[in-house]
């Protein structure tokens, strides 16, 4: 391409795309355009015509998909890339953005918002750019005193004047606005415009206006673009445009303010279907057929990043065992061991041969489900948490159910009665989650409960001695107990099971209570729940909708207390002597049995995954928006 | 309700703010007695040894005395003396919390700040950030108490480890806070108006990005603080922590639950009152600054 002579900024057919492939959407296709200097052209279109990211590309911020843009006929890319070149074209071009309540920093006075770029571009000292501050501010007419407070002090009309203050206070010689007075009051709106225009024209800057509203860029600009789906369809001075336009588009935008202006109450006149058609649909049966496949292989592409995580764990694993300070193997079998024991310790351990070849050995053998052998009990892992991970889990489940059922009573308390002494208390104890120590809790629970009151049996174990185990089918004790159909066993194990699901109640409830609670408040307090109690619906409907609202929040922290659970569940067997997981690695630390505490780590690690998994996919199914490849939206 | 009266004084910050007046400053908001329980506990920490009656190590008595005028707080099952024990375990255990608090929430800062300025970025560095991620998200599936007690037994059980393990299992719920905070600040139009102003990438992460993401993770330290306070006595029950008899109100339950178990009360109770005094005081000396922070 030729190098352009032409002063002033020019756009060769460029074109913008968000996101990649089929989910691409273009938001300006072979935009050729230019300002050139002293011009005042106002860029028009419906939202989402992709005239903001026109403006956001002529002043480098995003990146182009396609084409170029020159500045004063050098390669906008290339003077981005130089940080020197950079500074002088953020000098010469500037943007003034639509008030948000986040066009400025909430942590910092307004005053440096606008001296900064005095400093950095014009390379003025401090007190230089204070002046020159001061000086724009009150060429804008904000009072000084204004320039020391906070952007939330200040009314959105002052704040815009601060970012046109902002934009001003290097003297560019290009200013590209986007949307500036949309968010203003009609009275503010025109002291914003006038000031603009008048700023323009004083220092002869030339003006990119880019706006729906076409009566104000009418009243500032000279020229006009009318912008539609992402191509500017015409241009031409205003009065041209306004007068005898000859496109349909532009034709129906001036009729829809002429009506308002007008103040005529007959139906506006919605724009031509082609013209409102969305970008994104796919069209025909095939495409259609595909996107809905794709859509539904949600769930698939959750599962296919299991394998990765546990990967990540047992590597974890495997590491953590080889950075144990000294020798491990040495300390295990003692200062005097035979070389042959020594060998043998050391290739239980797995520690033998080369780095490689361990990780080989270690990666295969887990392949195999094989965790390898513990050293105290010269069992294989695999078979002792066979048998000892289903009574854990079932623990773990009845700890979950109960503090499940605990906490909707009580959140539900919590919601309807806000100004209760229940209520209080129950907001109170949610306060303290995290924080509620599960042993100590245990351990007084011992104390009272069957210590002083004698109300449950001793913290021995599963079931009173003199009862036999019912016969192992499941694994999980309680269900094999009920299967056995042996009364006393059923009895007694329900009598030893009170005390740790309590525990565990009041342990783990206040998480996920919390949670609830604060999304339940959230809930209520929107208008959609306002508008159901004015209808005048039973409070139940209320509740239970509101509840539904709430779940998949309570469905992620269901997951996580689970997870707490099986770490709660522990504590709370090696406190009441049942058999289980938390008794095993309690034991496995006390022998320092390396081997059997890395393959309990990978072990917990993948329950604790496939937990984690479940609750993805449970969330998934609730709320689309949680599925992984839908498209987020790029304009 | 101590509750409304401090939503009360937000809502009067609120409309003075939105008036346009200015607000009273930070140190009239702060509610001072709200720091009571907590200078206690430094206090209790800093001259704990010297108001000790017996060796807190040493065996000071027959084993399991009520509480009494020779024992205030009565002895455990091996003789010691619980209110020694537990004068002696507060610098300690506040040590240990007050180092995992400080050093989870500055390595959840730093990495939640790289993680979440990085992760839309193409080539290798965005992938890595992406990978972290996603690996912070799903290390918190594992109980902390597992990783806990595997990683102080495999580096053996010192002060130094178990700020180190118990930092490092924390960190990630600091990352994540950071991260979605970042996530959030990013898409605010004022960076793009320090770009507009000539501010570089790295400045803008330093100036802009961090202070406002930060914040949340701050405001967080009062229950990270919590958490490993319990933690790190969970440890000390399983007996994965200090060796004994270092005081440490952990352990110290751990060797009251056999005699709460046949009804001796005190020796359980009292480290576990501790416990929850701390957790206490600290989340309400933080609730205070907080409240005049805002």
């Amino acid at each position: 391409m030729v190098e352009s002579a032409l002063q002033g900024l020019q756009t060769h057919s460029i074109v913008k795309r968000f996101g990649h492939g089929r989910h691409s959407h273009v938001a300006v296709r072979n935009v050729t355009f230019c300002l050139v200097p002293g011009a005042r052209v106002g860029i028009v279109g419906e939202s989402g015509s992709g005239k903001s990211t026109l403006g956001r590309l002529l002043v480098g911020l995003d990146t182009l998909s396609e084409g170029r843009i020159t500045f004063d006929g050098q390669d906008l890319g290339d003077i981005l890339r130089s940080r020197a070149r950079r500074l002088d074209y953020r000098r010469a071009v500037q943007l003034v953005a639509q008030d948000t309540s986040s066009s400025f920093d909430p942590l910092r006075r307004l005053r440096h918002a606008v001296r900064v770029p005095a400093q950095q571009l014009a390379g003025l000292d401090q007190a230089a750019a204070d002046a020159r501050v001061d000086e724009v501010l009150a060429a804008l007419g904000v009072p000084e005193h204004l320039a020391d407070r906070y952007p939330y002090e200040v009314s959105g009309g002052q704040r815009q004047r601060f970012a046109l203050a902002r934009a001003l206070v290097v003297r560019p010689r290009f200013l590209v606005c986007d949307e500036v007075v949309s968010a203003l009051d009609v009275s503010v709106q025109g002291q914003v415009l006038n000031l603009l225009k008048h700023s323009c024209i004083d220092t002869g800057a030339a003006l990119a206006f880019i706006s729906h509203g076409l009566p104000a860029t009418a009243f500032v600009a000279s020229e006009l673009a009318v912008m539609v789906r992402g191509e500017i369809i015409e241009r031409g001075s205003t009065a041209d445009i306004l007068a005898r336009s000859t496109q349909a588009y532009t034709r129906h935008l001036l009729d829809a303010h002429r009506v308002s202006r007008h103040g005529r109450t007959h139906a506006m006149q919605p724009p031509a279907a082609a013209l409102v058609q969305p970008v994104l649909a796919p069209q025909g049966f095939g495409a259609r057929a595909a996107h809905l496949l794709r859509r539904q292989r949600w769930w698939l592409a959750r599962l296919a990043a299991l394998p990765g995580q546990l990967l990540v764990f047992a590597l974890l694993a495997f590491a953590l065992v080889r950075m144990i300070p000294g020798d491990p193997v040495r300390t295990i079998t003692g200062g005097q061991a035979t070389p042959d024991k020594y060998a043998a310790v050391q290739h239980s351990l797995g520690l033998d041969g080369t780095l490689p070849e361990q990780l080989g050995r270690y990666l295969g053998r887990l392949v195999h489900l094989d965790l390898g052998t513990s050293l105290l009990t010269g069992r294989t892992l695999t078979s002792e948490f066979a048998q000892r991970l289903p009574a854990t889990l079932e623990l773990a489940t009845m700890g979950l159910a109960a503090s499940l059922l605990v906490t909707f009573i009580a959140s539900a308390i919590a919601v309807m009665r806000p100004r209760s002494l229940a209520s209080v208390a129950i907001r109170s104890y949610a306060g303290a989650a995290g924080a509620i120590p599960d042993f100590a809790i245990g351990v007084l629970g011992i104390f009272l409960f069957y210590a002083t009151l004698h109300w449950v049996p001793a913290p021995l174990g599963r079931l009173a001695l003199s009862i036999q185990a019912p016969p192992r089918v499941t694994g999980l004790p309680f269900v094999d107990a009920l299967l056995s159909g042996d009364q006393a066993a059923i009895v007694s194990m329900a009598q030893h099971l009170v005390l740790p699901v309590l525990v565990m109640i009041v342990a783990h409830s206040a998480v996920v209570l919390q949670q609830l609670i604060a999304g339940l408040d959230e809930e209520l307090d929107k208008p959609a729940t306002l508008f159901r109690i004015s209808t005048g619906a039973p409070v139940s409907t209320v509740l239970l909708s509101v509840y539904r609202r709430a779940l998949p929040a309570t469905v992620t922290m269901a997951g996580t207390v689970f997870g707490y659970l099986v770490g709660g569940a522990i504590i709370i067997e090696s406190l009441f002597g049942f058999e289980g997981m938390g008794q095993y690695l309690t034991d496995a630390v006390a022998g320092a049995d390396l081997t059997a505490m890395q393959g309990f780590l990978v072990t917990i690690a993948t329950v604790s995954l496939l937990i984690f998994l479940l609750v993805d996919l449970c969330n998934m199914l609730i709320d689309p928006r949680r599925r992984p490849g839908v498209a987020k939206d790029g304009a | 309700m101590t509750g409304s009266v401090g939503a009360r004084a937000d809502k009067i910050a609120w409309v003075a703010r939105a008036s346009g007046r200015s607000t009273p400053g930070f140190w009239r908001r702060f509610r001072w007695p709200r720091l009571a329980p907590a200078a206690l506990l430094l206090v209790m920490g800093a001259i704990g040894p010297s108001i000790v009656r017996y060796n807190p190590v040493r065996i000071a008595g027959p084993g399991s005395i009520a509480p009494g005028a020779e024992f205030w707080m009565g002895t455990d099952p091996t003789g010691l003396d619980v209110y020694s024990q537990l004068v002696a375990a507060t610098r300690l255990n506040l040590a240990i919390a007050t180092l995992v608090a400080l050093l989870s929430t500055a390595s959840g800062i730093v990495l939640g700040l790289l993680i979440g300025m990085n992760e839309s970025r193409t080539g290798p560095i965005g992938l890595a950030a992406r990978g972290i991620a996603r690996f912070v998200d799903f290390a918190q599936a594992v109980p902390a108490i597992v990783v806990g007690l595997v990683l102080v037994s495999f580096f053996g059980a010192s002060a130094t480890t178990l700020v180190v393990a118990i930092a490092a299992i924390l960190a990630p719920i600091q990352t994540r806070i950071v991260r979605v905070e970042v996530l959030r600040v990013r898409s605010e139009a004022f960076l793009d108006a320090a770009r507009m102003a000539g501010t570089g990438e790295f400045a803008l992460a330093l100036q802009h990005v961090l202070p406002n993401a930060a914040r949340p993770a701050v405001a967080n330290i009062a229950f990270i603080f919590g958490v490993s306070i319990i933690l790190t006595a969970a440890l000390g029950f399983l007996g994965a922590g200090l060796p004994p008899p270092t005081p440490e109100w952990g352990s110290m339950i751990a060797r009251g639950a056999t005699d709460a178990a046949v009804g001796r009360w005190w020796s359980a109770s009292f480290p576990f009152l501790a416990l929850i005094f701390s957790v206490v005081a600290m989340s309400l000396a933080f609730t205070a600054w907080r409240r005049a922070a805002r």
